[in-house]
């Protein structure tokens, strides 16, 4: 999970204070500022990135972006927090590692692409070829020999559905969230929206 | 933007909790003539009879809406870590068929593997997204009618968040919504504009909701997303400016804050 505060913006913040005598409107709107450009963002990343095998899609940003929920305002500030639980390993990258698991399961085909190991009742445990010639351990169905570089024979998996591994390295992905200043411009946009709103209803221009 | 802990989605939360279980043996026609607000306030799956079941996938919603942070021990650093604990699309599907199958169920010899078979992934999945997607669809909805929010953001408009097989000419039943009841600013947003744009106080999103014009039989009856299944479709926000500029509201004008559903009501 992710959450973002607004803050700066101060003068806008101030004039609905100054006009009104209470700012908590003006930082309710602009924190939906942030939350409208943070949903657009992951809409635009809906369309614009199916997976890179081509597999069926499991609709991962349609996700996310319904995870984003409205701001959370206090005294000074406005929270948006983006909810769903793998977004923040996409974001900041990092390591991860089973928990109570010996393995992680990594899909290794369309098939197994969006599903876990227990749904498969029919899968065995074994080593196969993975994409870059290697054997790897791997769950999948079928057996077929491979014969090593030294002339030694190997029964492996001719079907592997998931790829076993004890730790996977993410790179930090930045552009899975928009930049600092679209998100300071979404804010600011919200609140000159919020208070030529309230000045027009007022009988006056912003 | 300073990155801090996260909150949980409180009126999307609340949204699921009140939902009572309601085992029926009802299809979908017959669901569908149901009386709105008992729909909403019942969380369904039609010919479930399971309430074992039903109370599962109620819980397991519950916990795709609100993943928690946690601290606890690496077992392979021994050192505290903070991390995110929670389900994804996929081992809540898993959760669901494997209760489904300590309860023993076996679907219909014609239905295994169908949409009508429970324990089938795109039954399963389709429970799932439907009322996630329900739960925040609300969420969004309700905390769009806040004060400040409602003043900066006084429309919203439908957009295409999903590609889907078969799109539905959404832009037929827009109309067919608008004429019904009667929201001509909604339609010229549509024709002059290409935008298919309402106050958010236009009853035109109940109609929408309902299928006003022959499209009831995939309406979920909600004046908010989704507005039918399996859509692709949600909304965004309209500025107080843009709003002006298509001709939804007139400079100065208010737009009235929705009161919340009826199973909120119930749950009081």
């Amino acid at each position: 999970m992710i959450s973002f505060r607004v803050q700066g913006i101060d003068e806008l913040i101030e004039r609905a204070k100054s006009l009104f005598g209470n700012k908590r409107p003006m930082l309710a709107a602009m924190g939906r500022g942030v939350g409208n450009i943070l949903r657009r963002h992951f809409a635009k990343l809906e369309t614009g990135r199916p997976n890179k095998q081509g597999w069926p899609r499991t609709h991962f940003w349609r996700q996310v972006r319904g995870s984003v929920q409205n701001p959370v305002v206090t005294a000074d500030t406005a929270s948006v927090a983006i909810n769903h639980v793998a977004m923040a390993q996409r974001y900041f990258g990092g390591e991860i590692r089973p928990f109570r698991r010996q393995w992680l399961t990594i899909a290794a085909s369309p098939e197994s692409y969006g599903k876990t190991a227990p749904d498969f009742s029919d899968l065995e445990f074994g080593m196969a070829v993975n994409p870059f010639g290697r054997l790897q351990r791997a769950l999948g169905r079928g057996r077929d020999t491979h014969t090593e570089a030294d002339g030694s024979r190997t029964s492996i998996l001719r079907d592997p559905l998931f790829w076993l591994t004890k730790r996977v390295n993410q790179k930090p992905d930045p552009s899975t969230l928009p930049t600092d200043a679209e998100l300071s411009a979404a804010a600011a946009d919200a609140g000159e929206n919020y208070l030529a709103a309230k000045l027009a209803q007022m009988g006056g221009a912003a | 933007m300073e990155l801090t802990q996260p909150i949980p989605f409180r009126e999307a939360i609340r949204r699921q909790a009140v939902r009572a279980v309601m085992p029926t043996s009802m299809g979908s026609d017959e669901l569908q003539r149901l009386n709105a607000d008992i729909l909403r306030a019942s969380f369904f799956s039609a010919r479930t009879l399971l309430e074992d079941y039903l109370r599962r996938a109620k819980q397991v919603i519950g916990e795709l809406l609100a993943p928690r942070r946690v601290t606890r021990i690496d077992e392979q650093l021994g050192v505290e870590v903070t991390v995110t604990e929670g389900l994804n699309l996929a081992y809540a599907r898993s959760e669901l068929q494997a209760l489904l199958d300590r309860l023993g169920y076996v679907p219909e010899e014609e239905q295994a593997g169908t949409i009508q078979d429970l324990r089938s992934d795109a039954r399963v999945n389709l429970v799932l997204r439907t009322n996630l997607q329900i739960a925040q669809g609300y969420g969004w909805w309700r905390q769009g009618m806040d004060p400040g929010v409602i003043e900066a953001f006084p429309a919203m408009e439908m957009v295409r968040v999903q590609g889907v097989k078969e799109p539905r000419n959404w832009r037929v039943r827009w109309d067919a919504a608008a004429r019904t009841v009667r929201d001509w600013s909604a339609m010229r947003a549509a024709a002059d504009h290409g935008r298919m744009a309402a106050r958010k106080d236009s009853p035109l999103w109940q109609a929408l909701g309902d299928g006003a014009g022959g499209f009831e039989s995939d309406a979920l009856h909600n004046p908010y997303p989704p507005f039918a299944f399996n859509s692709g479709m949600d909304v965004q926000d309209v500025t107080y400016q843009d709003a002006v500029a298509i001709g939804l509201i007139e400079p100065g004008q208010t737009v009235t804050p929705q009161l919340q559903p009826f199973a909120e009501n119930l749950a009081a």
